[in-house]
């Protein structure tokens, strides 16, 4: 009974105090956990200089814990200063650095002075040289994620002097594209790597280092740098690349998800299985990591980007703002982009658009063809930042437009479409058109889709609209002289420009004529066709551009033939506008000779205006030196009697159910329908009048200024 | 005269010559007197016709190598003939095939039976949906022009922005101090100074960093030469 009774208590207290030694068990185990990983750090910061590697347990064992840590989540800051710390300063010989290095995957930021000290151990050492090609490679893997750069900045010229050794040349030169700024071109520098340059010959990773040197001081680099050097810097990540990107999705919901890695190029010959990597812009930072404070004897007081909040702010301080380290990250920022804009820095922009072709190439142009076609959502949606980011603008990148004309060459049509239509649309007028553009687009046109040929007409329309506001808004009156892009060094004369608009006119007329004839006249393609001649019919009147193309053969005719009144409607009101800007351009000829309309130009459209007033309105078709030949044999095998009635305004088949309308409501008393009682003079104005009504607003445009009312036979006025 | 045409000459030549030994055995010294000069007349015979074979075939050759550049040439043209010939042909047949149809149509409507109930209800759901279809189309593109006009404009600010800009960093490099003419002299002995002991001051800098280097210290490990060596690129008064 006793027992019984103390039982329970007894229960309860053990209970708690059971509880309580689970908490604390739990506590010592996770503590006894970490406990070795924090052993293992302090056995590395503090073992001897001269102990053996060979034999020895126990560094073995506190290596493959640091291992274990760094390959499941990454090492912490302090971690990887300790590690980096003990590899580079060969306290156990230079055997372990190789391991060390490849295991120093940092979980969020690398501390700069940790950086720092590693390259001055590198120049104190005596590294073998393929370690020393591996730290660099590690510095260049993880340089997005250093915390700073102000200290690197400082160590310039330290790192320059190791661009004599010809295999630590081409990294060395990747650094010092990165860290550069105007400060940090000196004569003597670029003097030595022209001296590397008649010893090595033209490699790329010199000529982009000099062509940023040259963009700080042009009047100290005198080489002709070209203006696009085409491989970028050699690959650099291959170590790390798949370990790094496993810790980061592990470590995905803890850190800022945009410090990524922006991979740069890789060569290649680099393996063949490659995963897409983290296509993502860059965070806005600034290069120094101190908090601001003032400093009386600064004259000038740089403000890192990232720190301007406001536009405001942004017009107060425009001259004092500090670009960050990573130009990438300029593309998400709207304020940076409105700076970047107006400052024009060319070093900005070479920078930035090496960024983004590196980034772009990377991704599409090497990529894996496994999962070629699930893109990942990053993708598309850093695609779409970039389309806003151009949209913003009004201007592409010239990177982008480089990546789209090789990207085209292997695109099927149909991956991210709404994107590269996107991009397309914001290519500038080029010289080299045809060959890089109208000839893949070719290829992919006929090959495609509908839906594809619909897109590809909208894109090349708004390409189209592009250029002539480019050209509205940059061609003065007198200068011929027009620069195509804020960006861009091409310029181009009126005449040039000229050429180019009606080279795509006349693709894009040839396109459609097949493109029609491929789909069976489809109504959706023939809407964007002729969304595409509405723009064409007013480049003289909207955009004061003096060039007027008229629609071939293969569009005017499946338009005028077609089944639904708005394609017909459409087509009225294109030859309207026609009319109205060709006579406008005559009588702007002869009073300032500004510019010639070929005689070709006004008797391709006499000859269609006469077609359709001939069809429509005269009932008169089918007569011998039309377009449309049909033999007379042919006519009457075909058993439609007065066929030359068949396409005029009451039986033509898109206005045909009008007709009958109007029929039932003029003679609802009539039982069998008699179209042509519609001709005689009253029912027809009303029939005229109840056809405008409908909203055919072309068609009303259209007769009113081609047909001369007061004849009974409309005779169209030629122009 | 063709290769063939040539080879049959010849084999002419040497049956009459065949026949011509067949023709005469007995005569055999009288043969052998003349074959010489037959054969040297055969030979060079041959050997004309030979010539004109080998010229025949060579200008076979230039003519058809000529062709063939010709050809690439007229080429576009060809291609755009035939395209025209399509496009013609195929707006021919879409207006017969067009007619024909709608000529059908009105027949059948006259009709009254279920189909044209049919065709009629059809009919006016097209006409219906048309009308829809031209008002949002007419909204669209009144939308579409708004956005043109206001792409124009804000080309137009970026323009004028430029502009701007160009003008400020102008009037900025001709600011010039009030009282200039006075201490313009002054003034230029004083940046070629300037310029000596910058140019002094970089090269001194550059001296210690590469005496740092081939020293091989570690100058991070003593805290006044870190100090000395960070301050190495910098250089506080501006270009």
């Amino acid at each position: 009974a006793i027992e019984s009774a103390l039982r329970p208590s007894d229960q309860s207290v053990s209970c708690r105090s059971g509880n309580r030694s689970m908490r604390v068990a739990e506590n010592e185990r996770r503590k006894k956990a970490e406990e070795p990983f924090v052993l293992a750090l302090k056995y590395f910061s503090d073992v001897q200089t001269g102990t053996p590697v060979t034999g020895n347990d126990e560094f073995e064992k506190n290596l493959v814990l640091v291992e274990r840590v760094a390959y499941s989540n990454g090492l912490s800051p302090e971690a990887i200063s300790i590690m980096l710390e003990f590899a580079m300063s060969l306290r156990m010989g230079s055997s372990p650095c190789v391991r060390v290095l490849k295991c120093l995957l940092p979980s969020s930021v690398v501390p700069q002075e940790a950086v720092v000290r590693g390259v001055v151990w590198l120049n104190v050492g005596k590294m073998p040289i393929t370690t020393q090609v591996l730290f660099l490679k590690w510095v260049l893997t993880v340089f997005d994620m250093i915390d700073a750069k102000d200290q690197l900045r400082a160590v310039y010229g330290f790192i320059f002097s190791f661009i004599t050794e010809e295999n630590l040349c081409p990294f060395v030169c990747h650094l010092l594209y990165l860290l550069t700024r105007k400060e940090s071109v000196r004569a003597f520098r670029v003097r030595k790597l022209m001296d590397l340059q008649s010893k090595l010959g033209r490699q790329p990773f010199l000529l982009h280092l000099l062509s940023l040197y040259k963009v700080f001081s042009p009047e100290l680099v005198a080489l002709s740098v070209p203006s696009r050097v085409k491989s970028g810097f050699k690959n650099h990540n291959s170590p790390w690349k798949v370990a790094l990107a496993a810790v980061q999705r592990r470590n995905g919901a803890q850190i800022a998800s945009a410090i990524s890695l922006a991979l740069p190029v890789g060569d290649r010959t680099s393996s063949r299985k490659r995963k897409h990597g983290h296509l993502q812009i860059p965070v806005l930072t600034s290069v120094t990591n101190k908090q601001p404070h003032t400093e009386q004897n600064s004259r000038k007081k740089l403000i890192p980007l990232v720190q301007i909040q406001s536009f405001d702010q942004l017009l107060k301080t425009m001259h004092q703002i500090e670009l960050p380290a990573q130009m990438g990250s300029l593309l998400g920022s709207g304020l940076a982009l409105q700076y970047l804009d107006c400052v024009q820095e060319e070093s900005a922009l070479l920078r930035l658009n090496f960024w983004l072709g590196c980034a772009l190439q990377e991704e599409f142009l090497f990529g894996s063809d496994d999962d070629a076609a699930h893109i990942p959502e990053e993708t598309l949606q850093f695609l779409d930042k970039l389309l806003s980011a151009q949209h913003f603008l009004q201007e592409g990148f010239s990177s982008s437009d480089a990546f789209l004309y090789k990207f085209l060459n292997v695109w099927d049509g149909s991956l991210m479409r709404p994107q590269i239509l996107g991009l397309l649309s914001n290519i500038p007028v080029i010289p080299a058109l045809r060959k890089l553009l109208f000839e893949p687009l070719t290829q992919l046109f006929f090959t495609s889709s509908l839906f594809f040929k619909c897109g590809l007409m909208e894109c090349l329309n708004s390409m189209l609209v592009k250029w002539l506001t480019w050209h509205s808004v940059y061609a003065l009156e007198d200068d011929l002289d027009i620069s195509l892009g804020s960006h861009t060094s091409v310029n181009m004369t009126l005449s040039g420009f000229k050429d180019s608009v009606m080279e795509l006119v006349h693709f894009v007329g040839r396109l459609a004529s097949v493109g029609l004839q491929l789909e069976g006249c489809h109504t959706l393609l023939l809407s964007f066709v002729l969304d595409f001649y509405g723009t064409v019919c007013d480049t003289f009147l909207k955009f004061g551009l003096p060039l007027v193309v008229m629609p071939p053969a293969g569009v005017f005719y499946p338009a005028f033939f077609a089944a639904d009144p708005i394609s017909l409607d459409r087509l009225a009101h294109i030859m309207h506008r026609y009319r109205v800007n060709l006579t406008s351009a005559k009588n702007q000829e002869k009073a300032t000779e500004a510019f010639h309309i070929s005689r070709q130009t006004f008797q391709e459209f006499n000859h269609y205006l006469v077609f359709m007033v001939n069809c429509l309105w005269n009932s008169r078709m089918f007569k011998p030196g039309m377009d449309v030949r049909l033999s007379e044999e042919l006519l009457q095998k075909s058993n439609v009697p007065q066929y030359w009635t068949r396409f005029d305004l009451i039986h033509h088949p898109a206005l045909m159910s009008y007709a009958f309308d109007f029929h039932q409501k003029c003679w609802p008393g009539r039982k069998e329908m008699d179209l042509n009682s519609i001709k005689v003079p009253e029912p027809w104005s009303w029939y005229l009048q109840y056809l405008f009504n409908q909203g055919f607003d072309g068609l009303k445009d259209f007769f009113q200024s081609n047909i001369n009312q007061h004849s009974s036979s409309g005779s169209a006025e030629a122009c | 005269m063709d290769a063939s045409e040539g080879l049959a000459i010849v084999n002419r030549m040497v049956e009459t010559v065949a026949l011509s030994d067949d023709a005469d055995p007995g005569s055999s010294t009288t043969l052998k007197e003349t074959s010489p000069t037959d054969m040297l007349r055969l030979k060079q015979q041959m050997s004309n016709q030979c010539f004109e074979m080998e010229v025949q075939l060579n200008a076979g050759k230039n003519k058809r190598s000529c062709s063939a550049s010709e050809a690439e040439r007229d080429l576009p043209d060809f291609m755009s003939e035939l395209e025209e010939a399509k496009v013609v042909h195929f707006n021919s047949t879409l207006a017969l095939h067009r007619m024909q149809m709608w000529h059908a149509l009105e027949e059948n409507m006259n009709q009254s039976d279920p189909e044209e109930e049919s065709l009629k209800f059809v009919s006016d759901r097209c006409m219906f949906l048309c009308s829809r279809i031209k008002k949002l189309q007419d909204e669209a593109s009144k939308l579409q022009e708004e956005i043109t006009e206001t792409q124009k404009n804000r080309l137009e600010i970026k323009r004028q922005t430029h502009e701007k800009m160009k003008e400020m960093e102008g009037l900025m490099s001709k600011m010039e101090h009030p009282d200039s003419e006075k201490y313009k002299a002054a003034l230029e002995k004083g940046q070629a100074n300037l310029e000596k002991y910058k140019k002094m001051a970089i090269m001194t800098q550059n001296v210690l960093q590469s005496i740092l280097t081939a020293c091989k210290v570690n100058w991070l490990d003593d805290p006044k030469l870190q100090e000395i060596a960070m301050t190495l690129e910098e250089f506080s008064i501006p270009d």
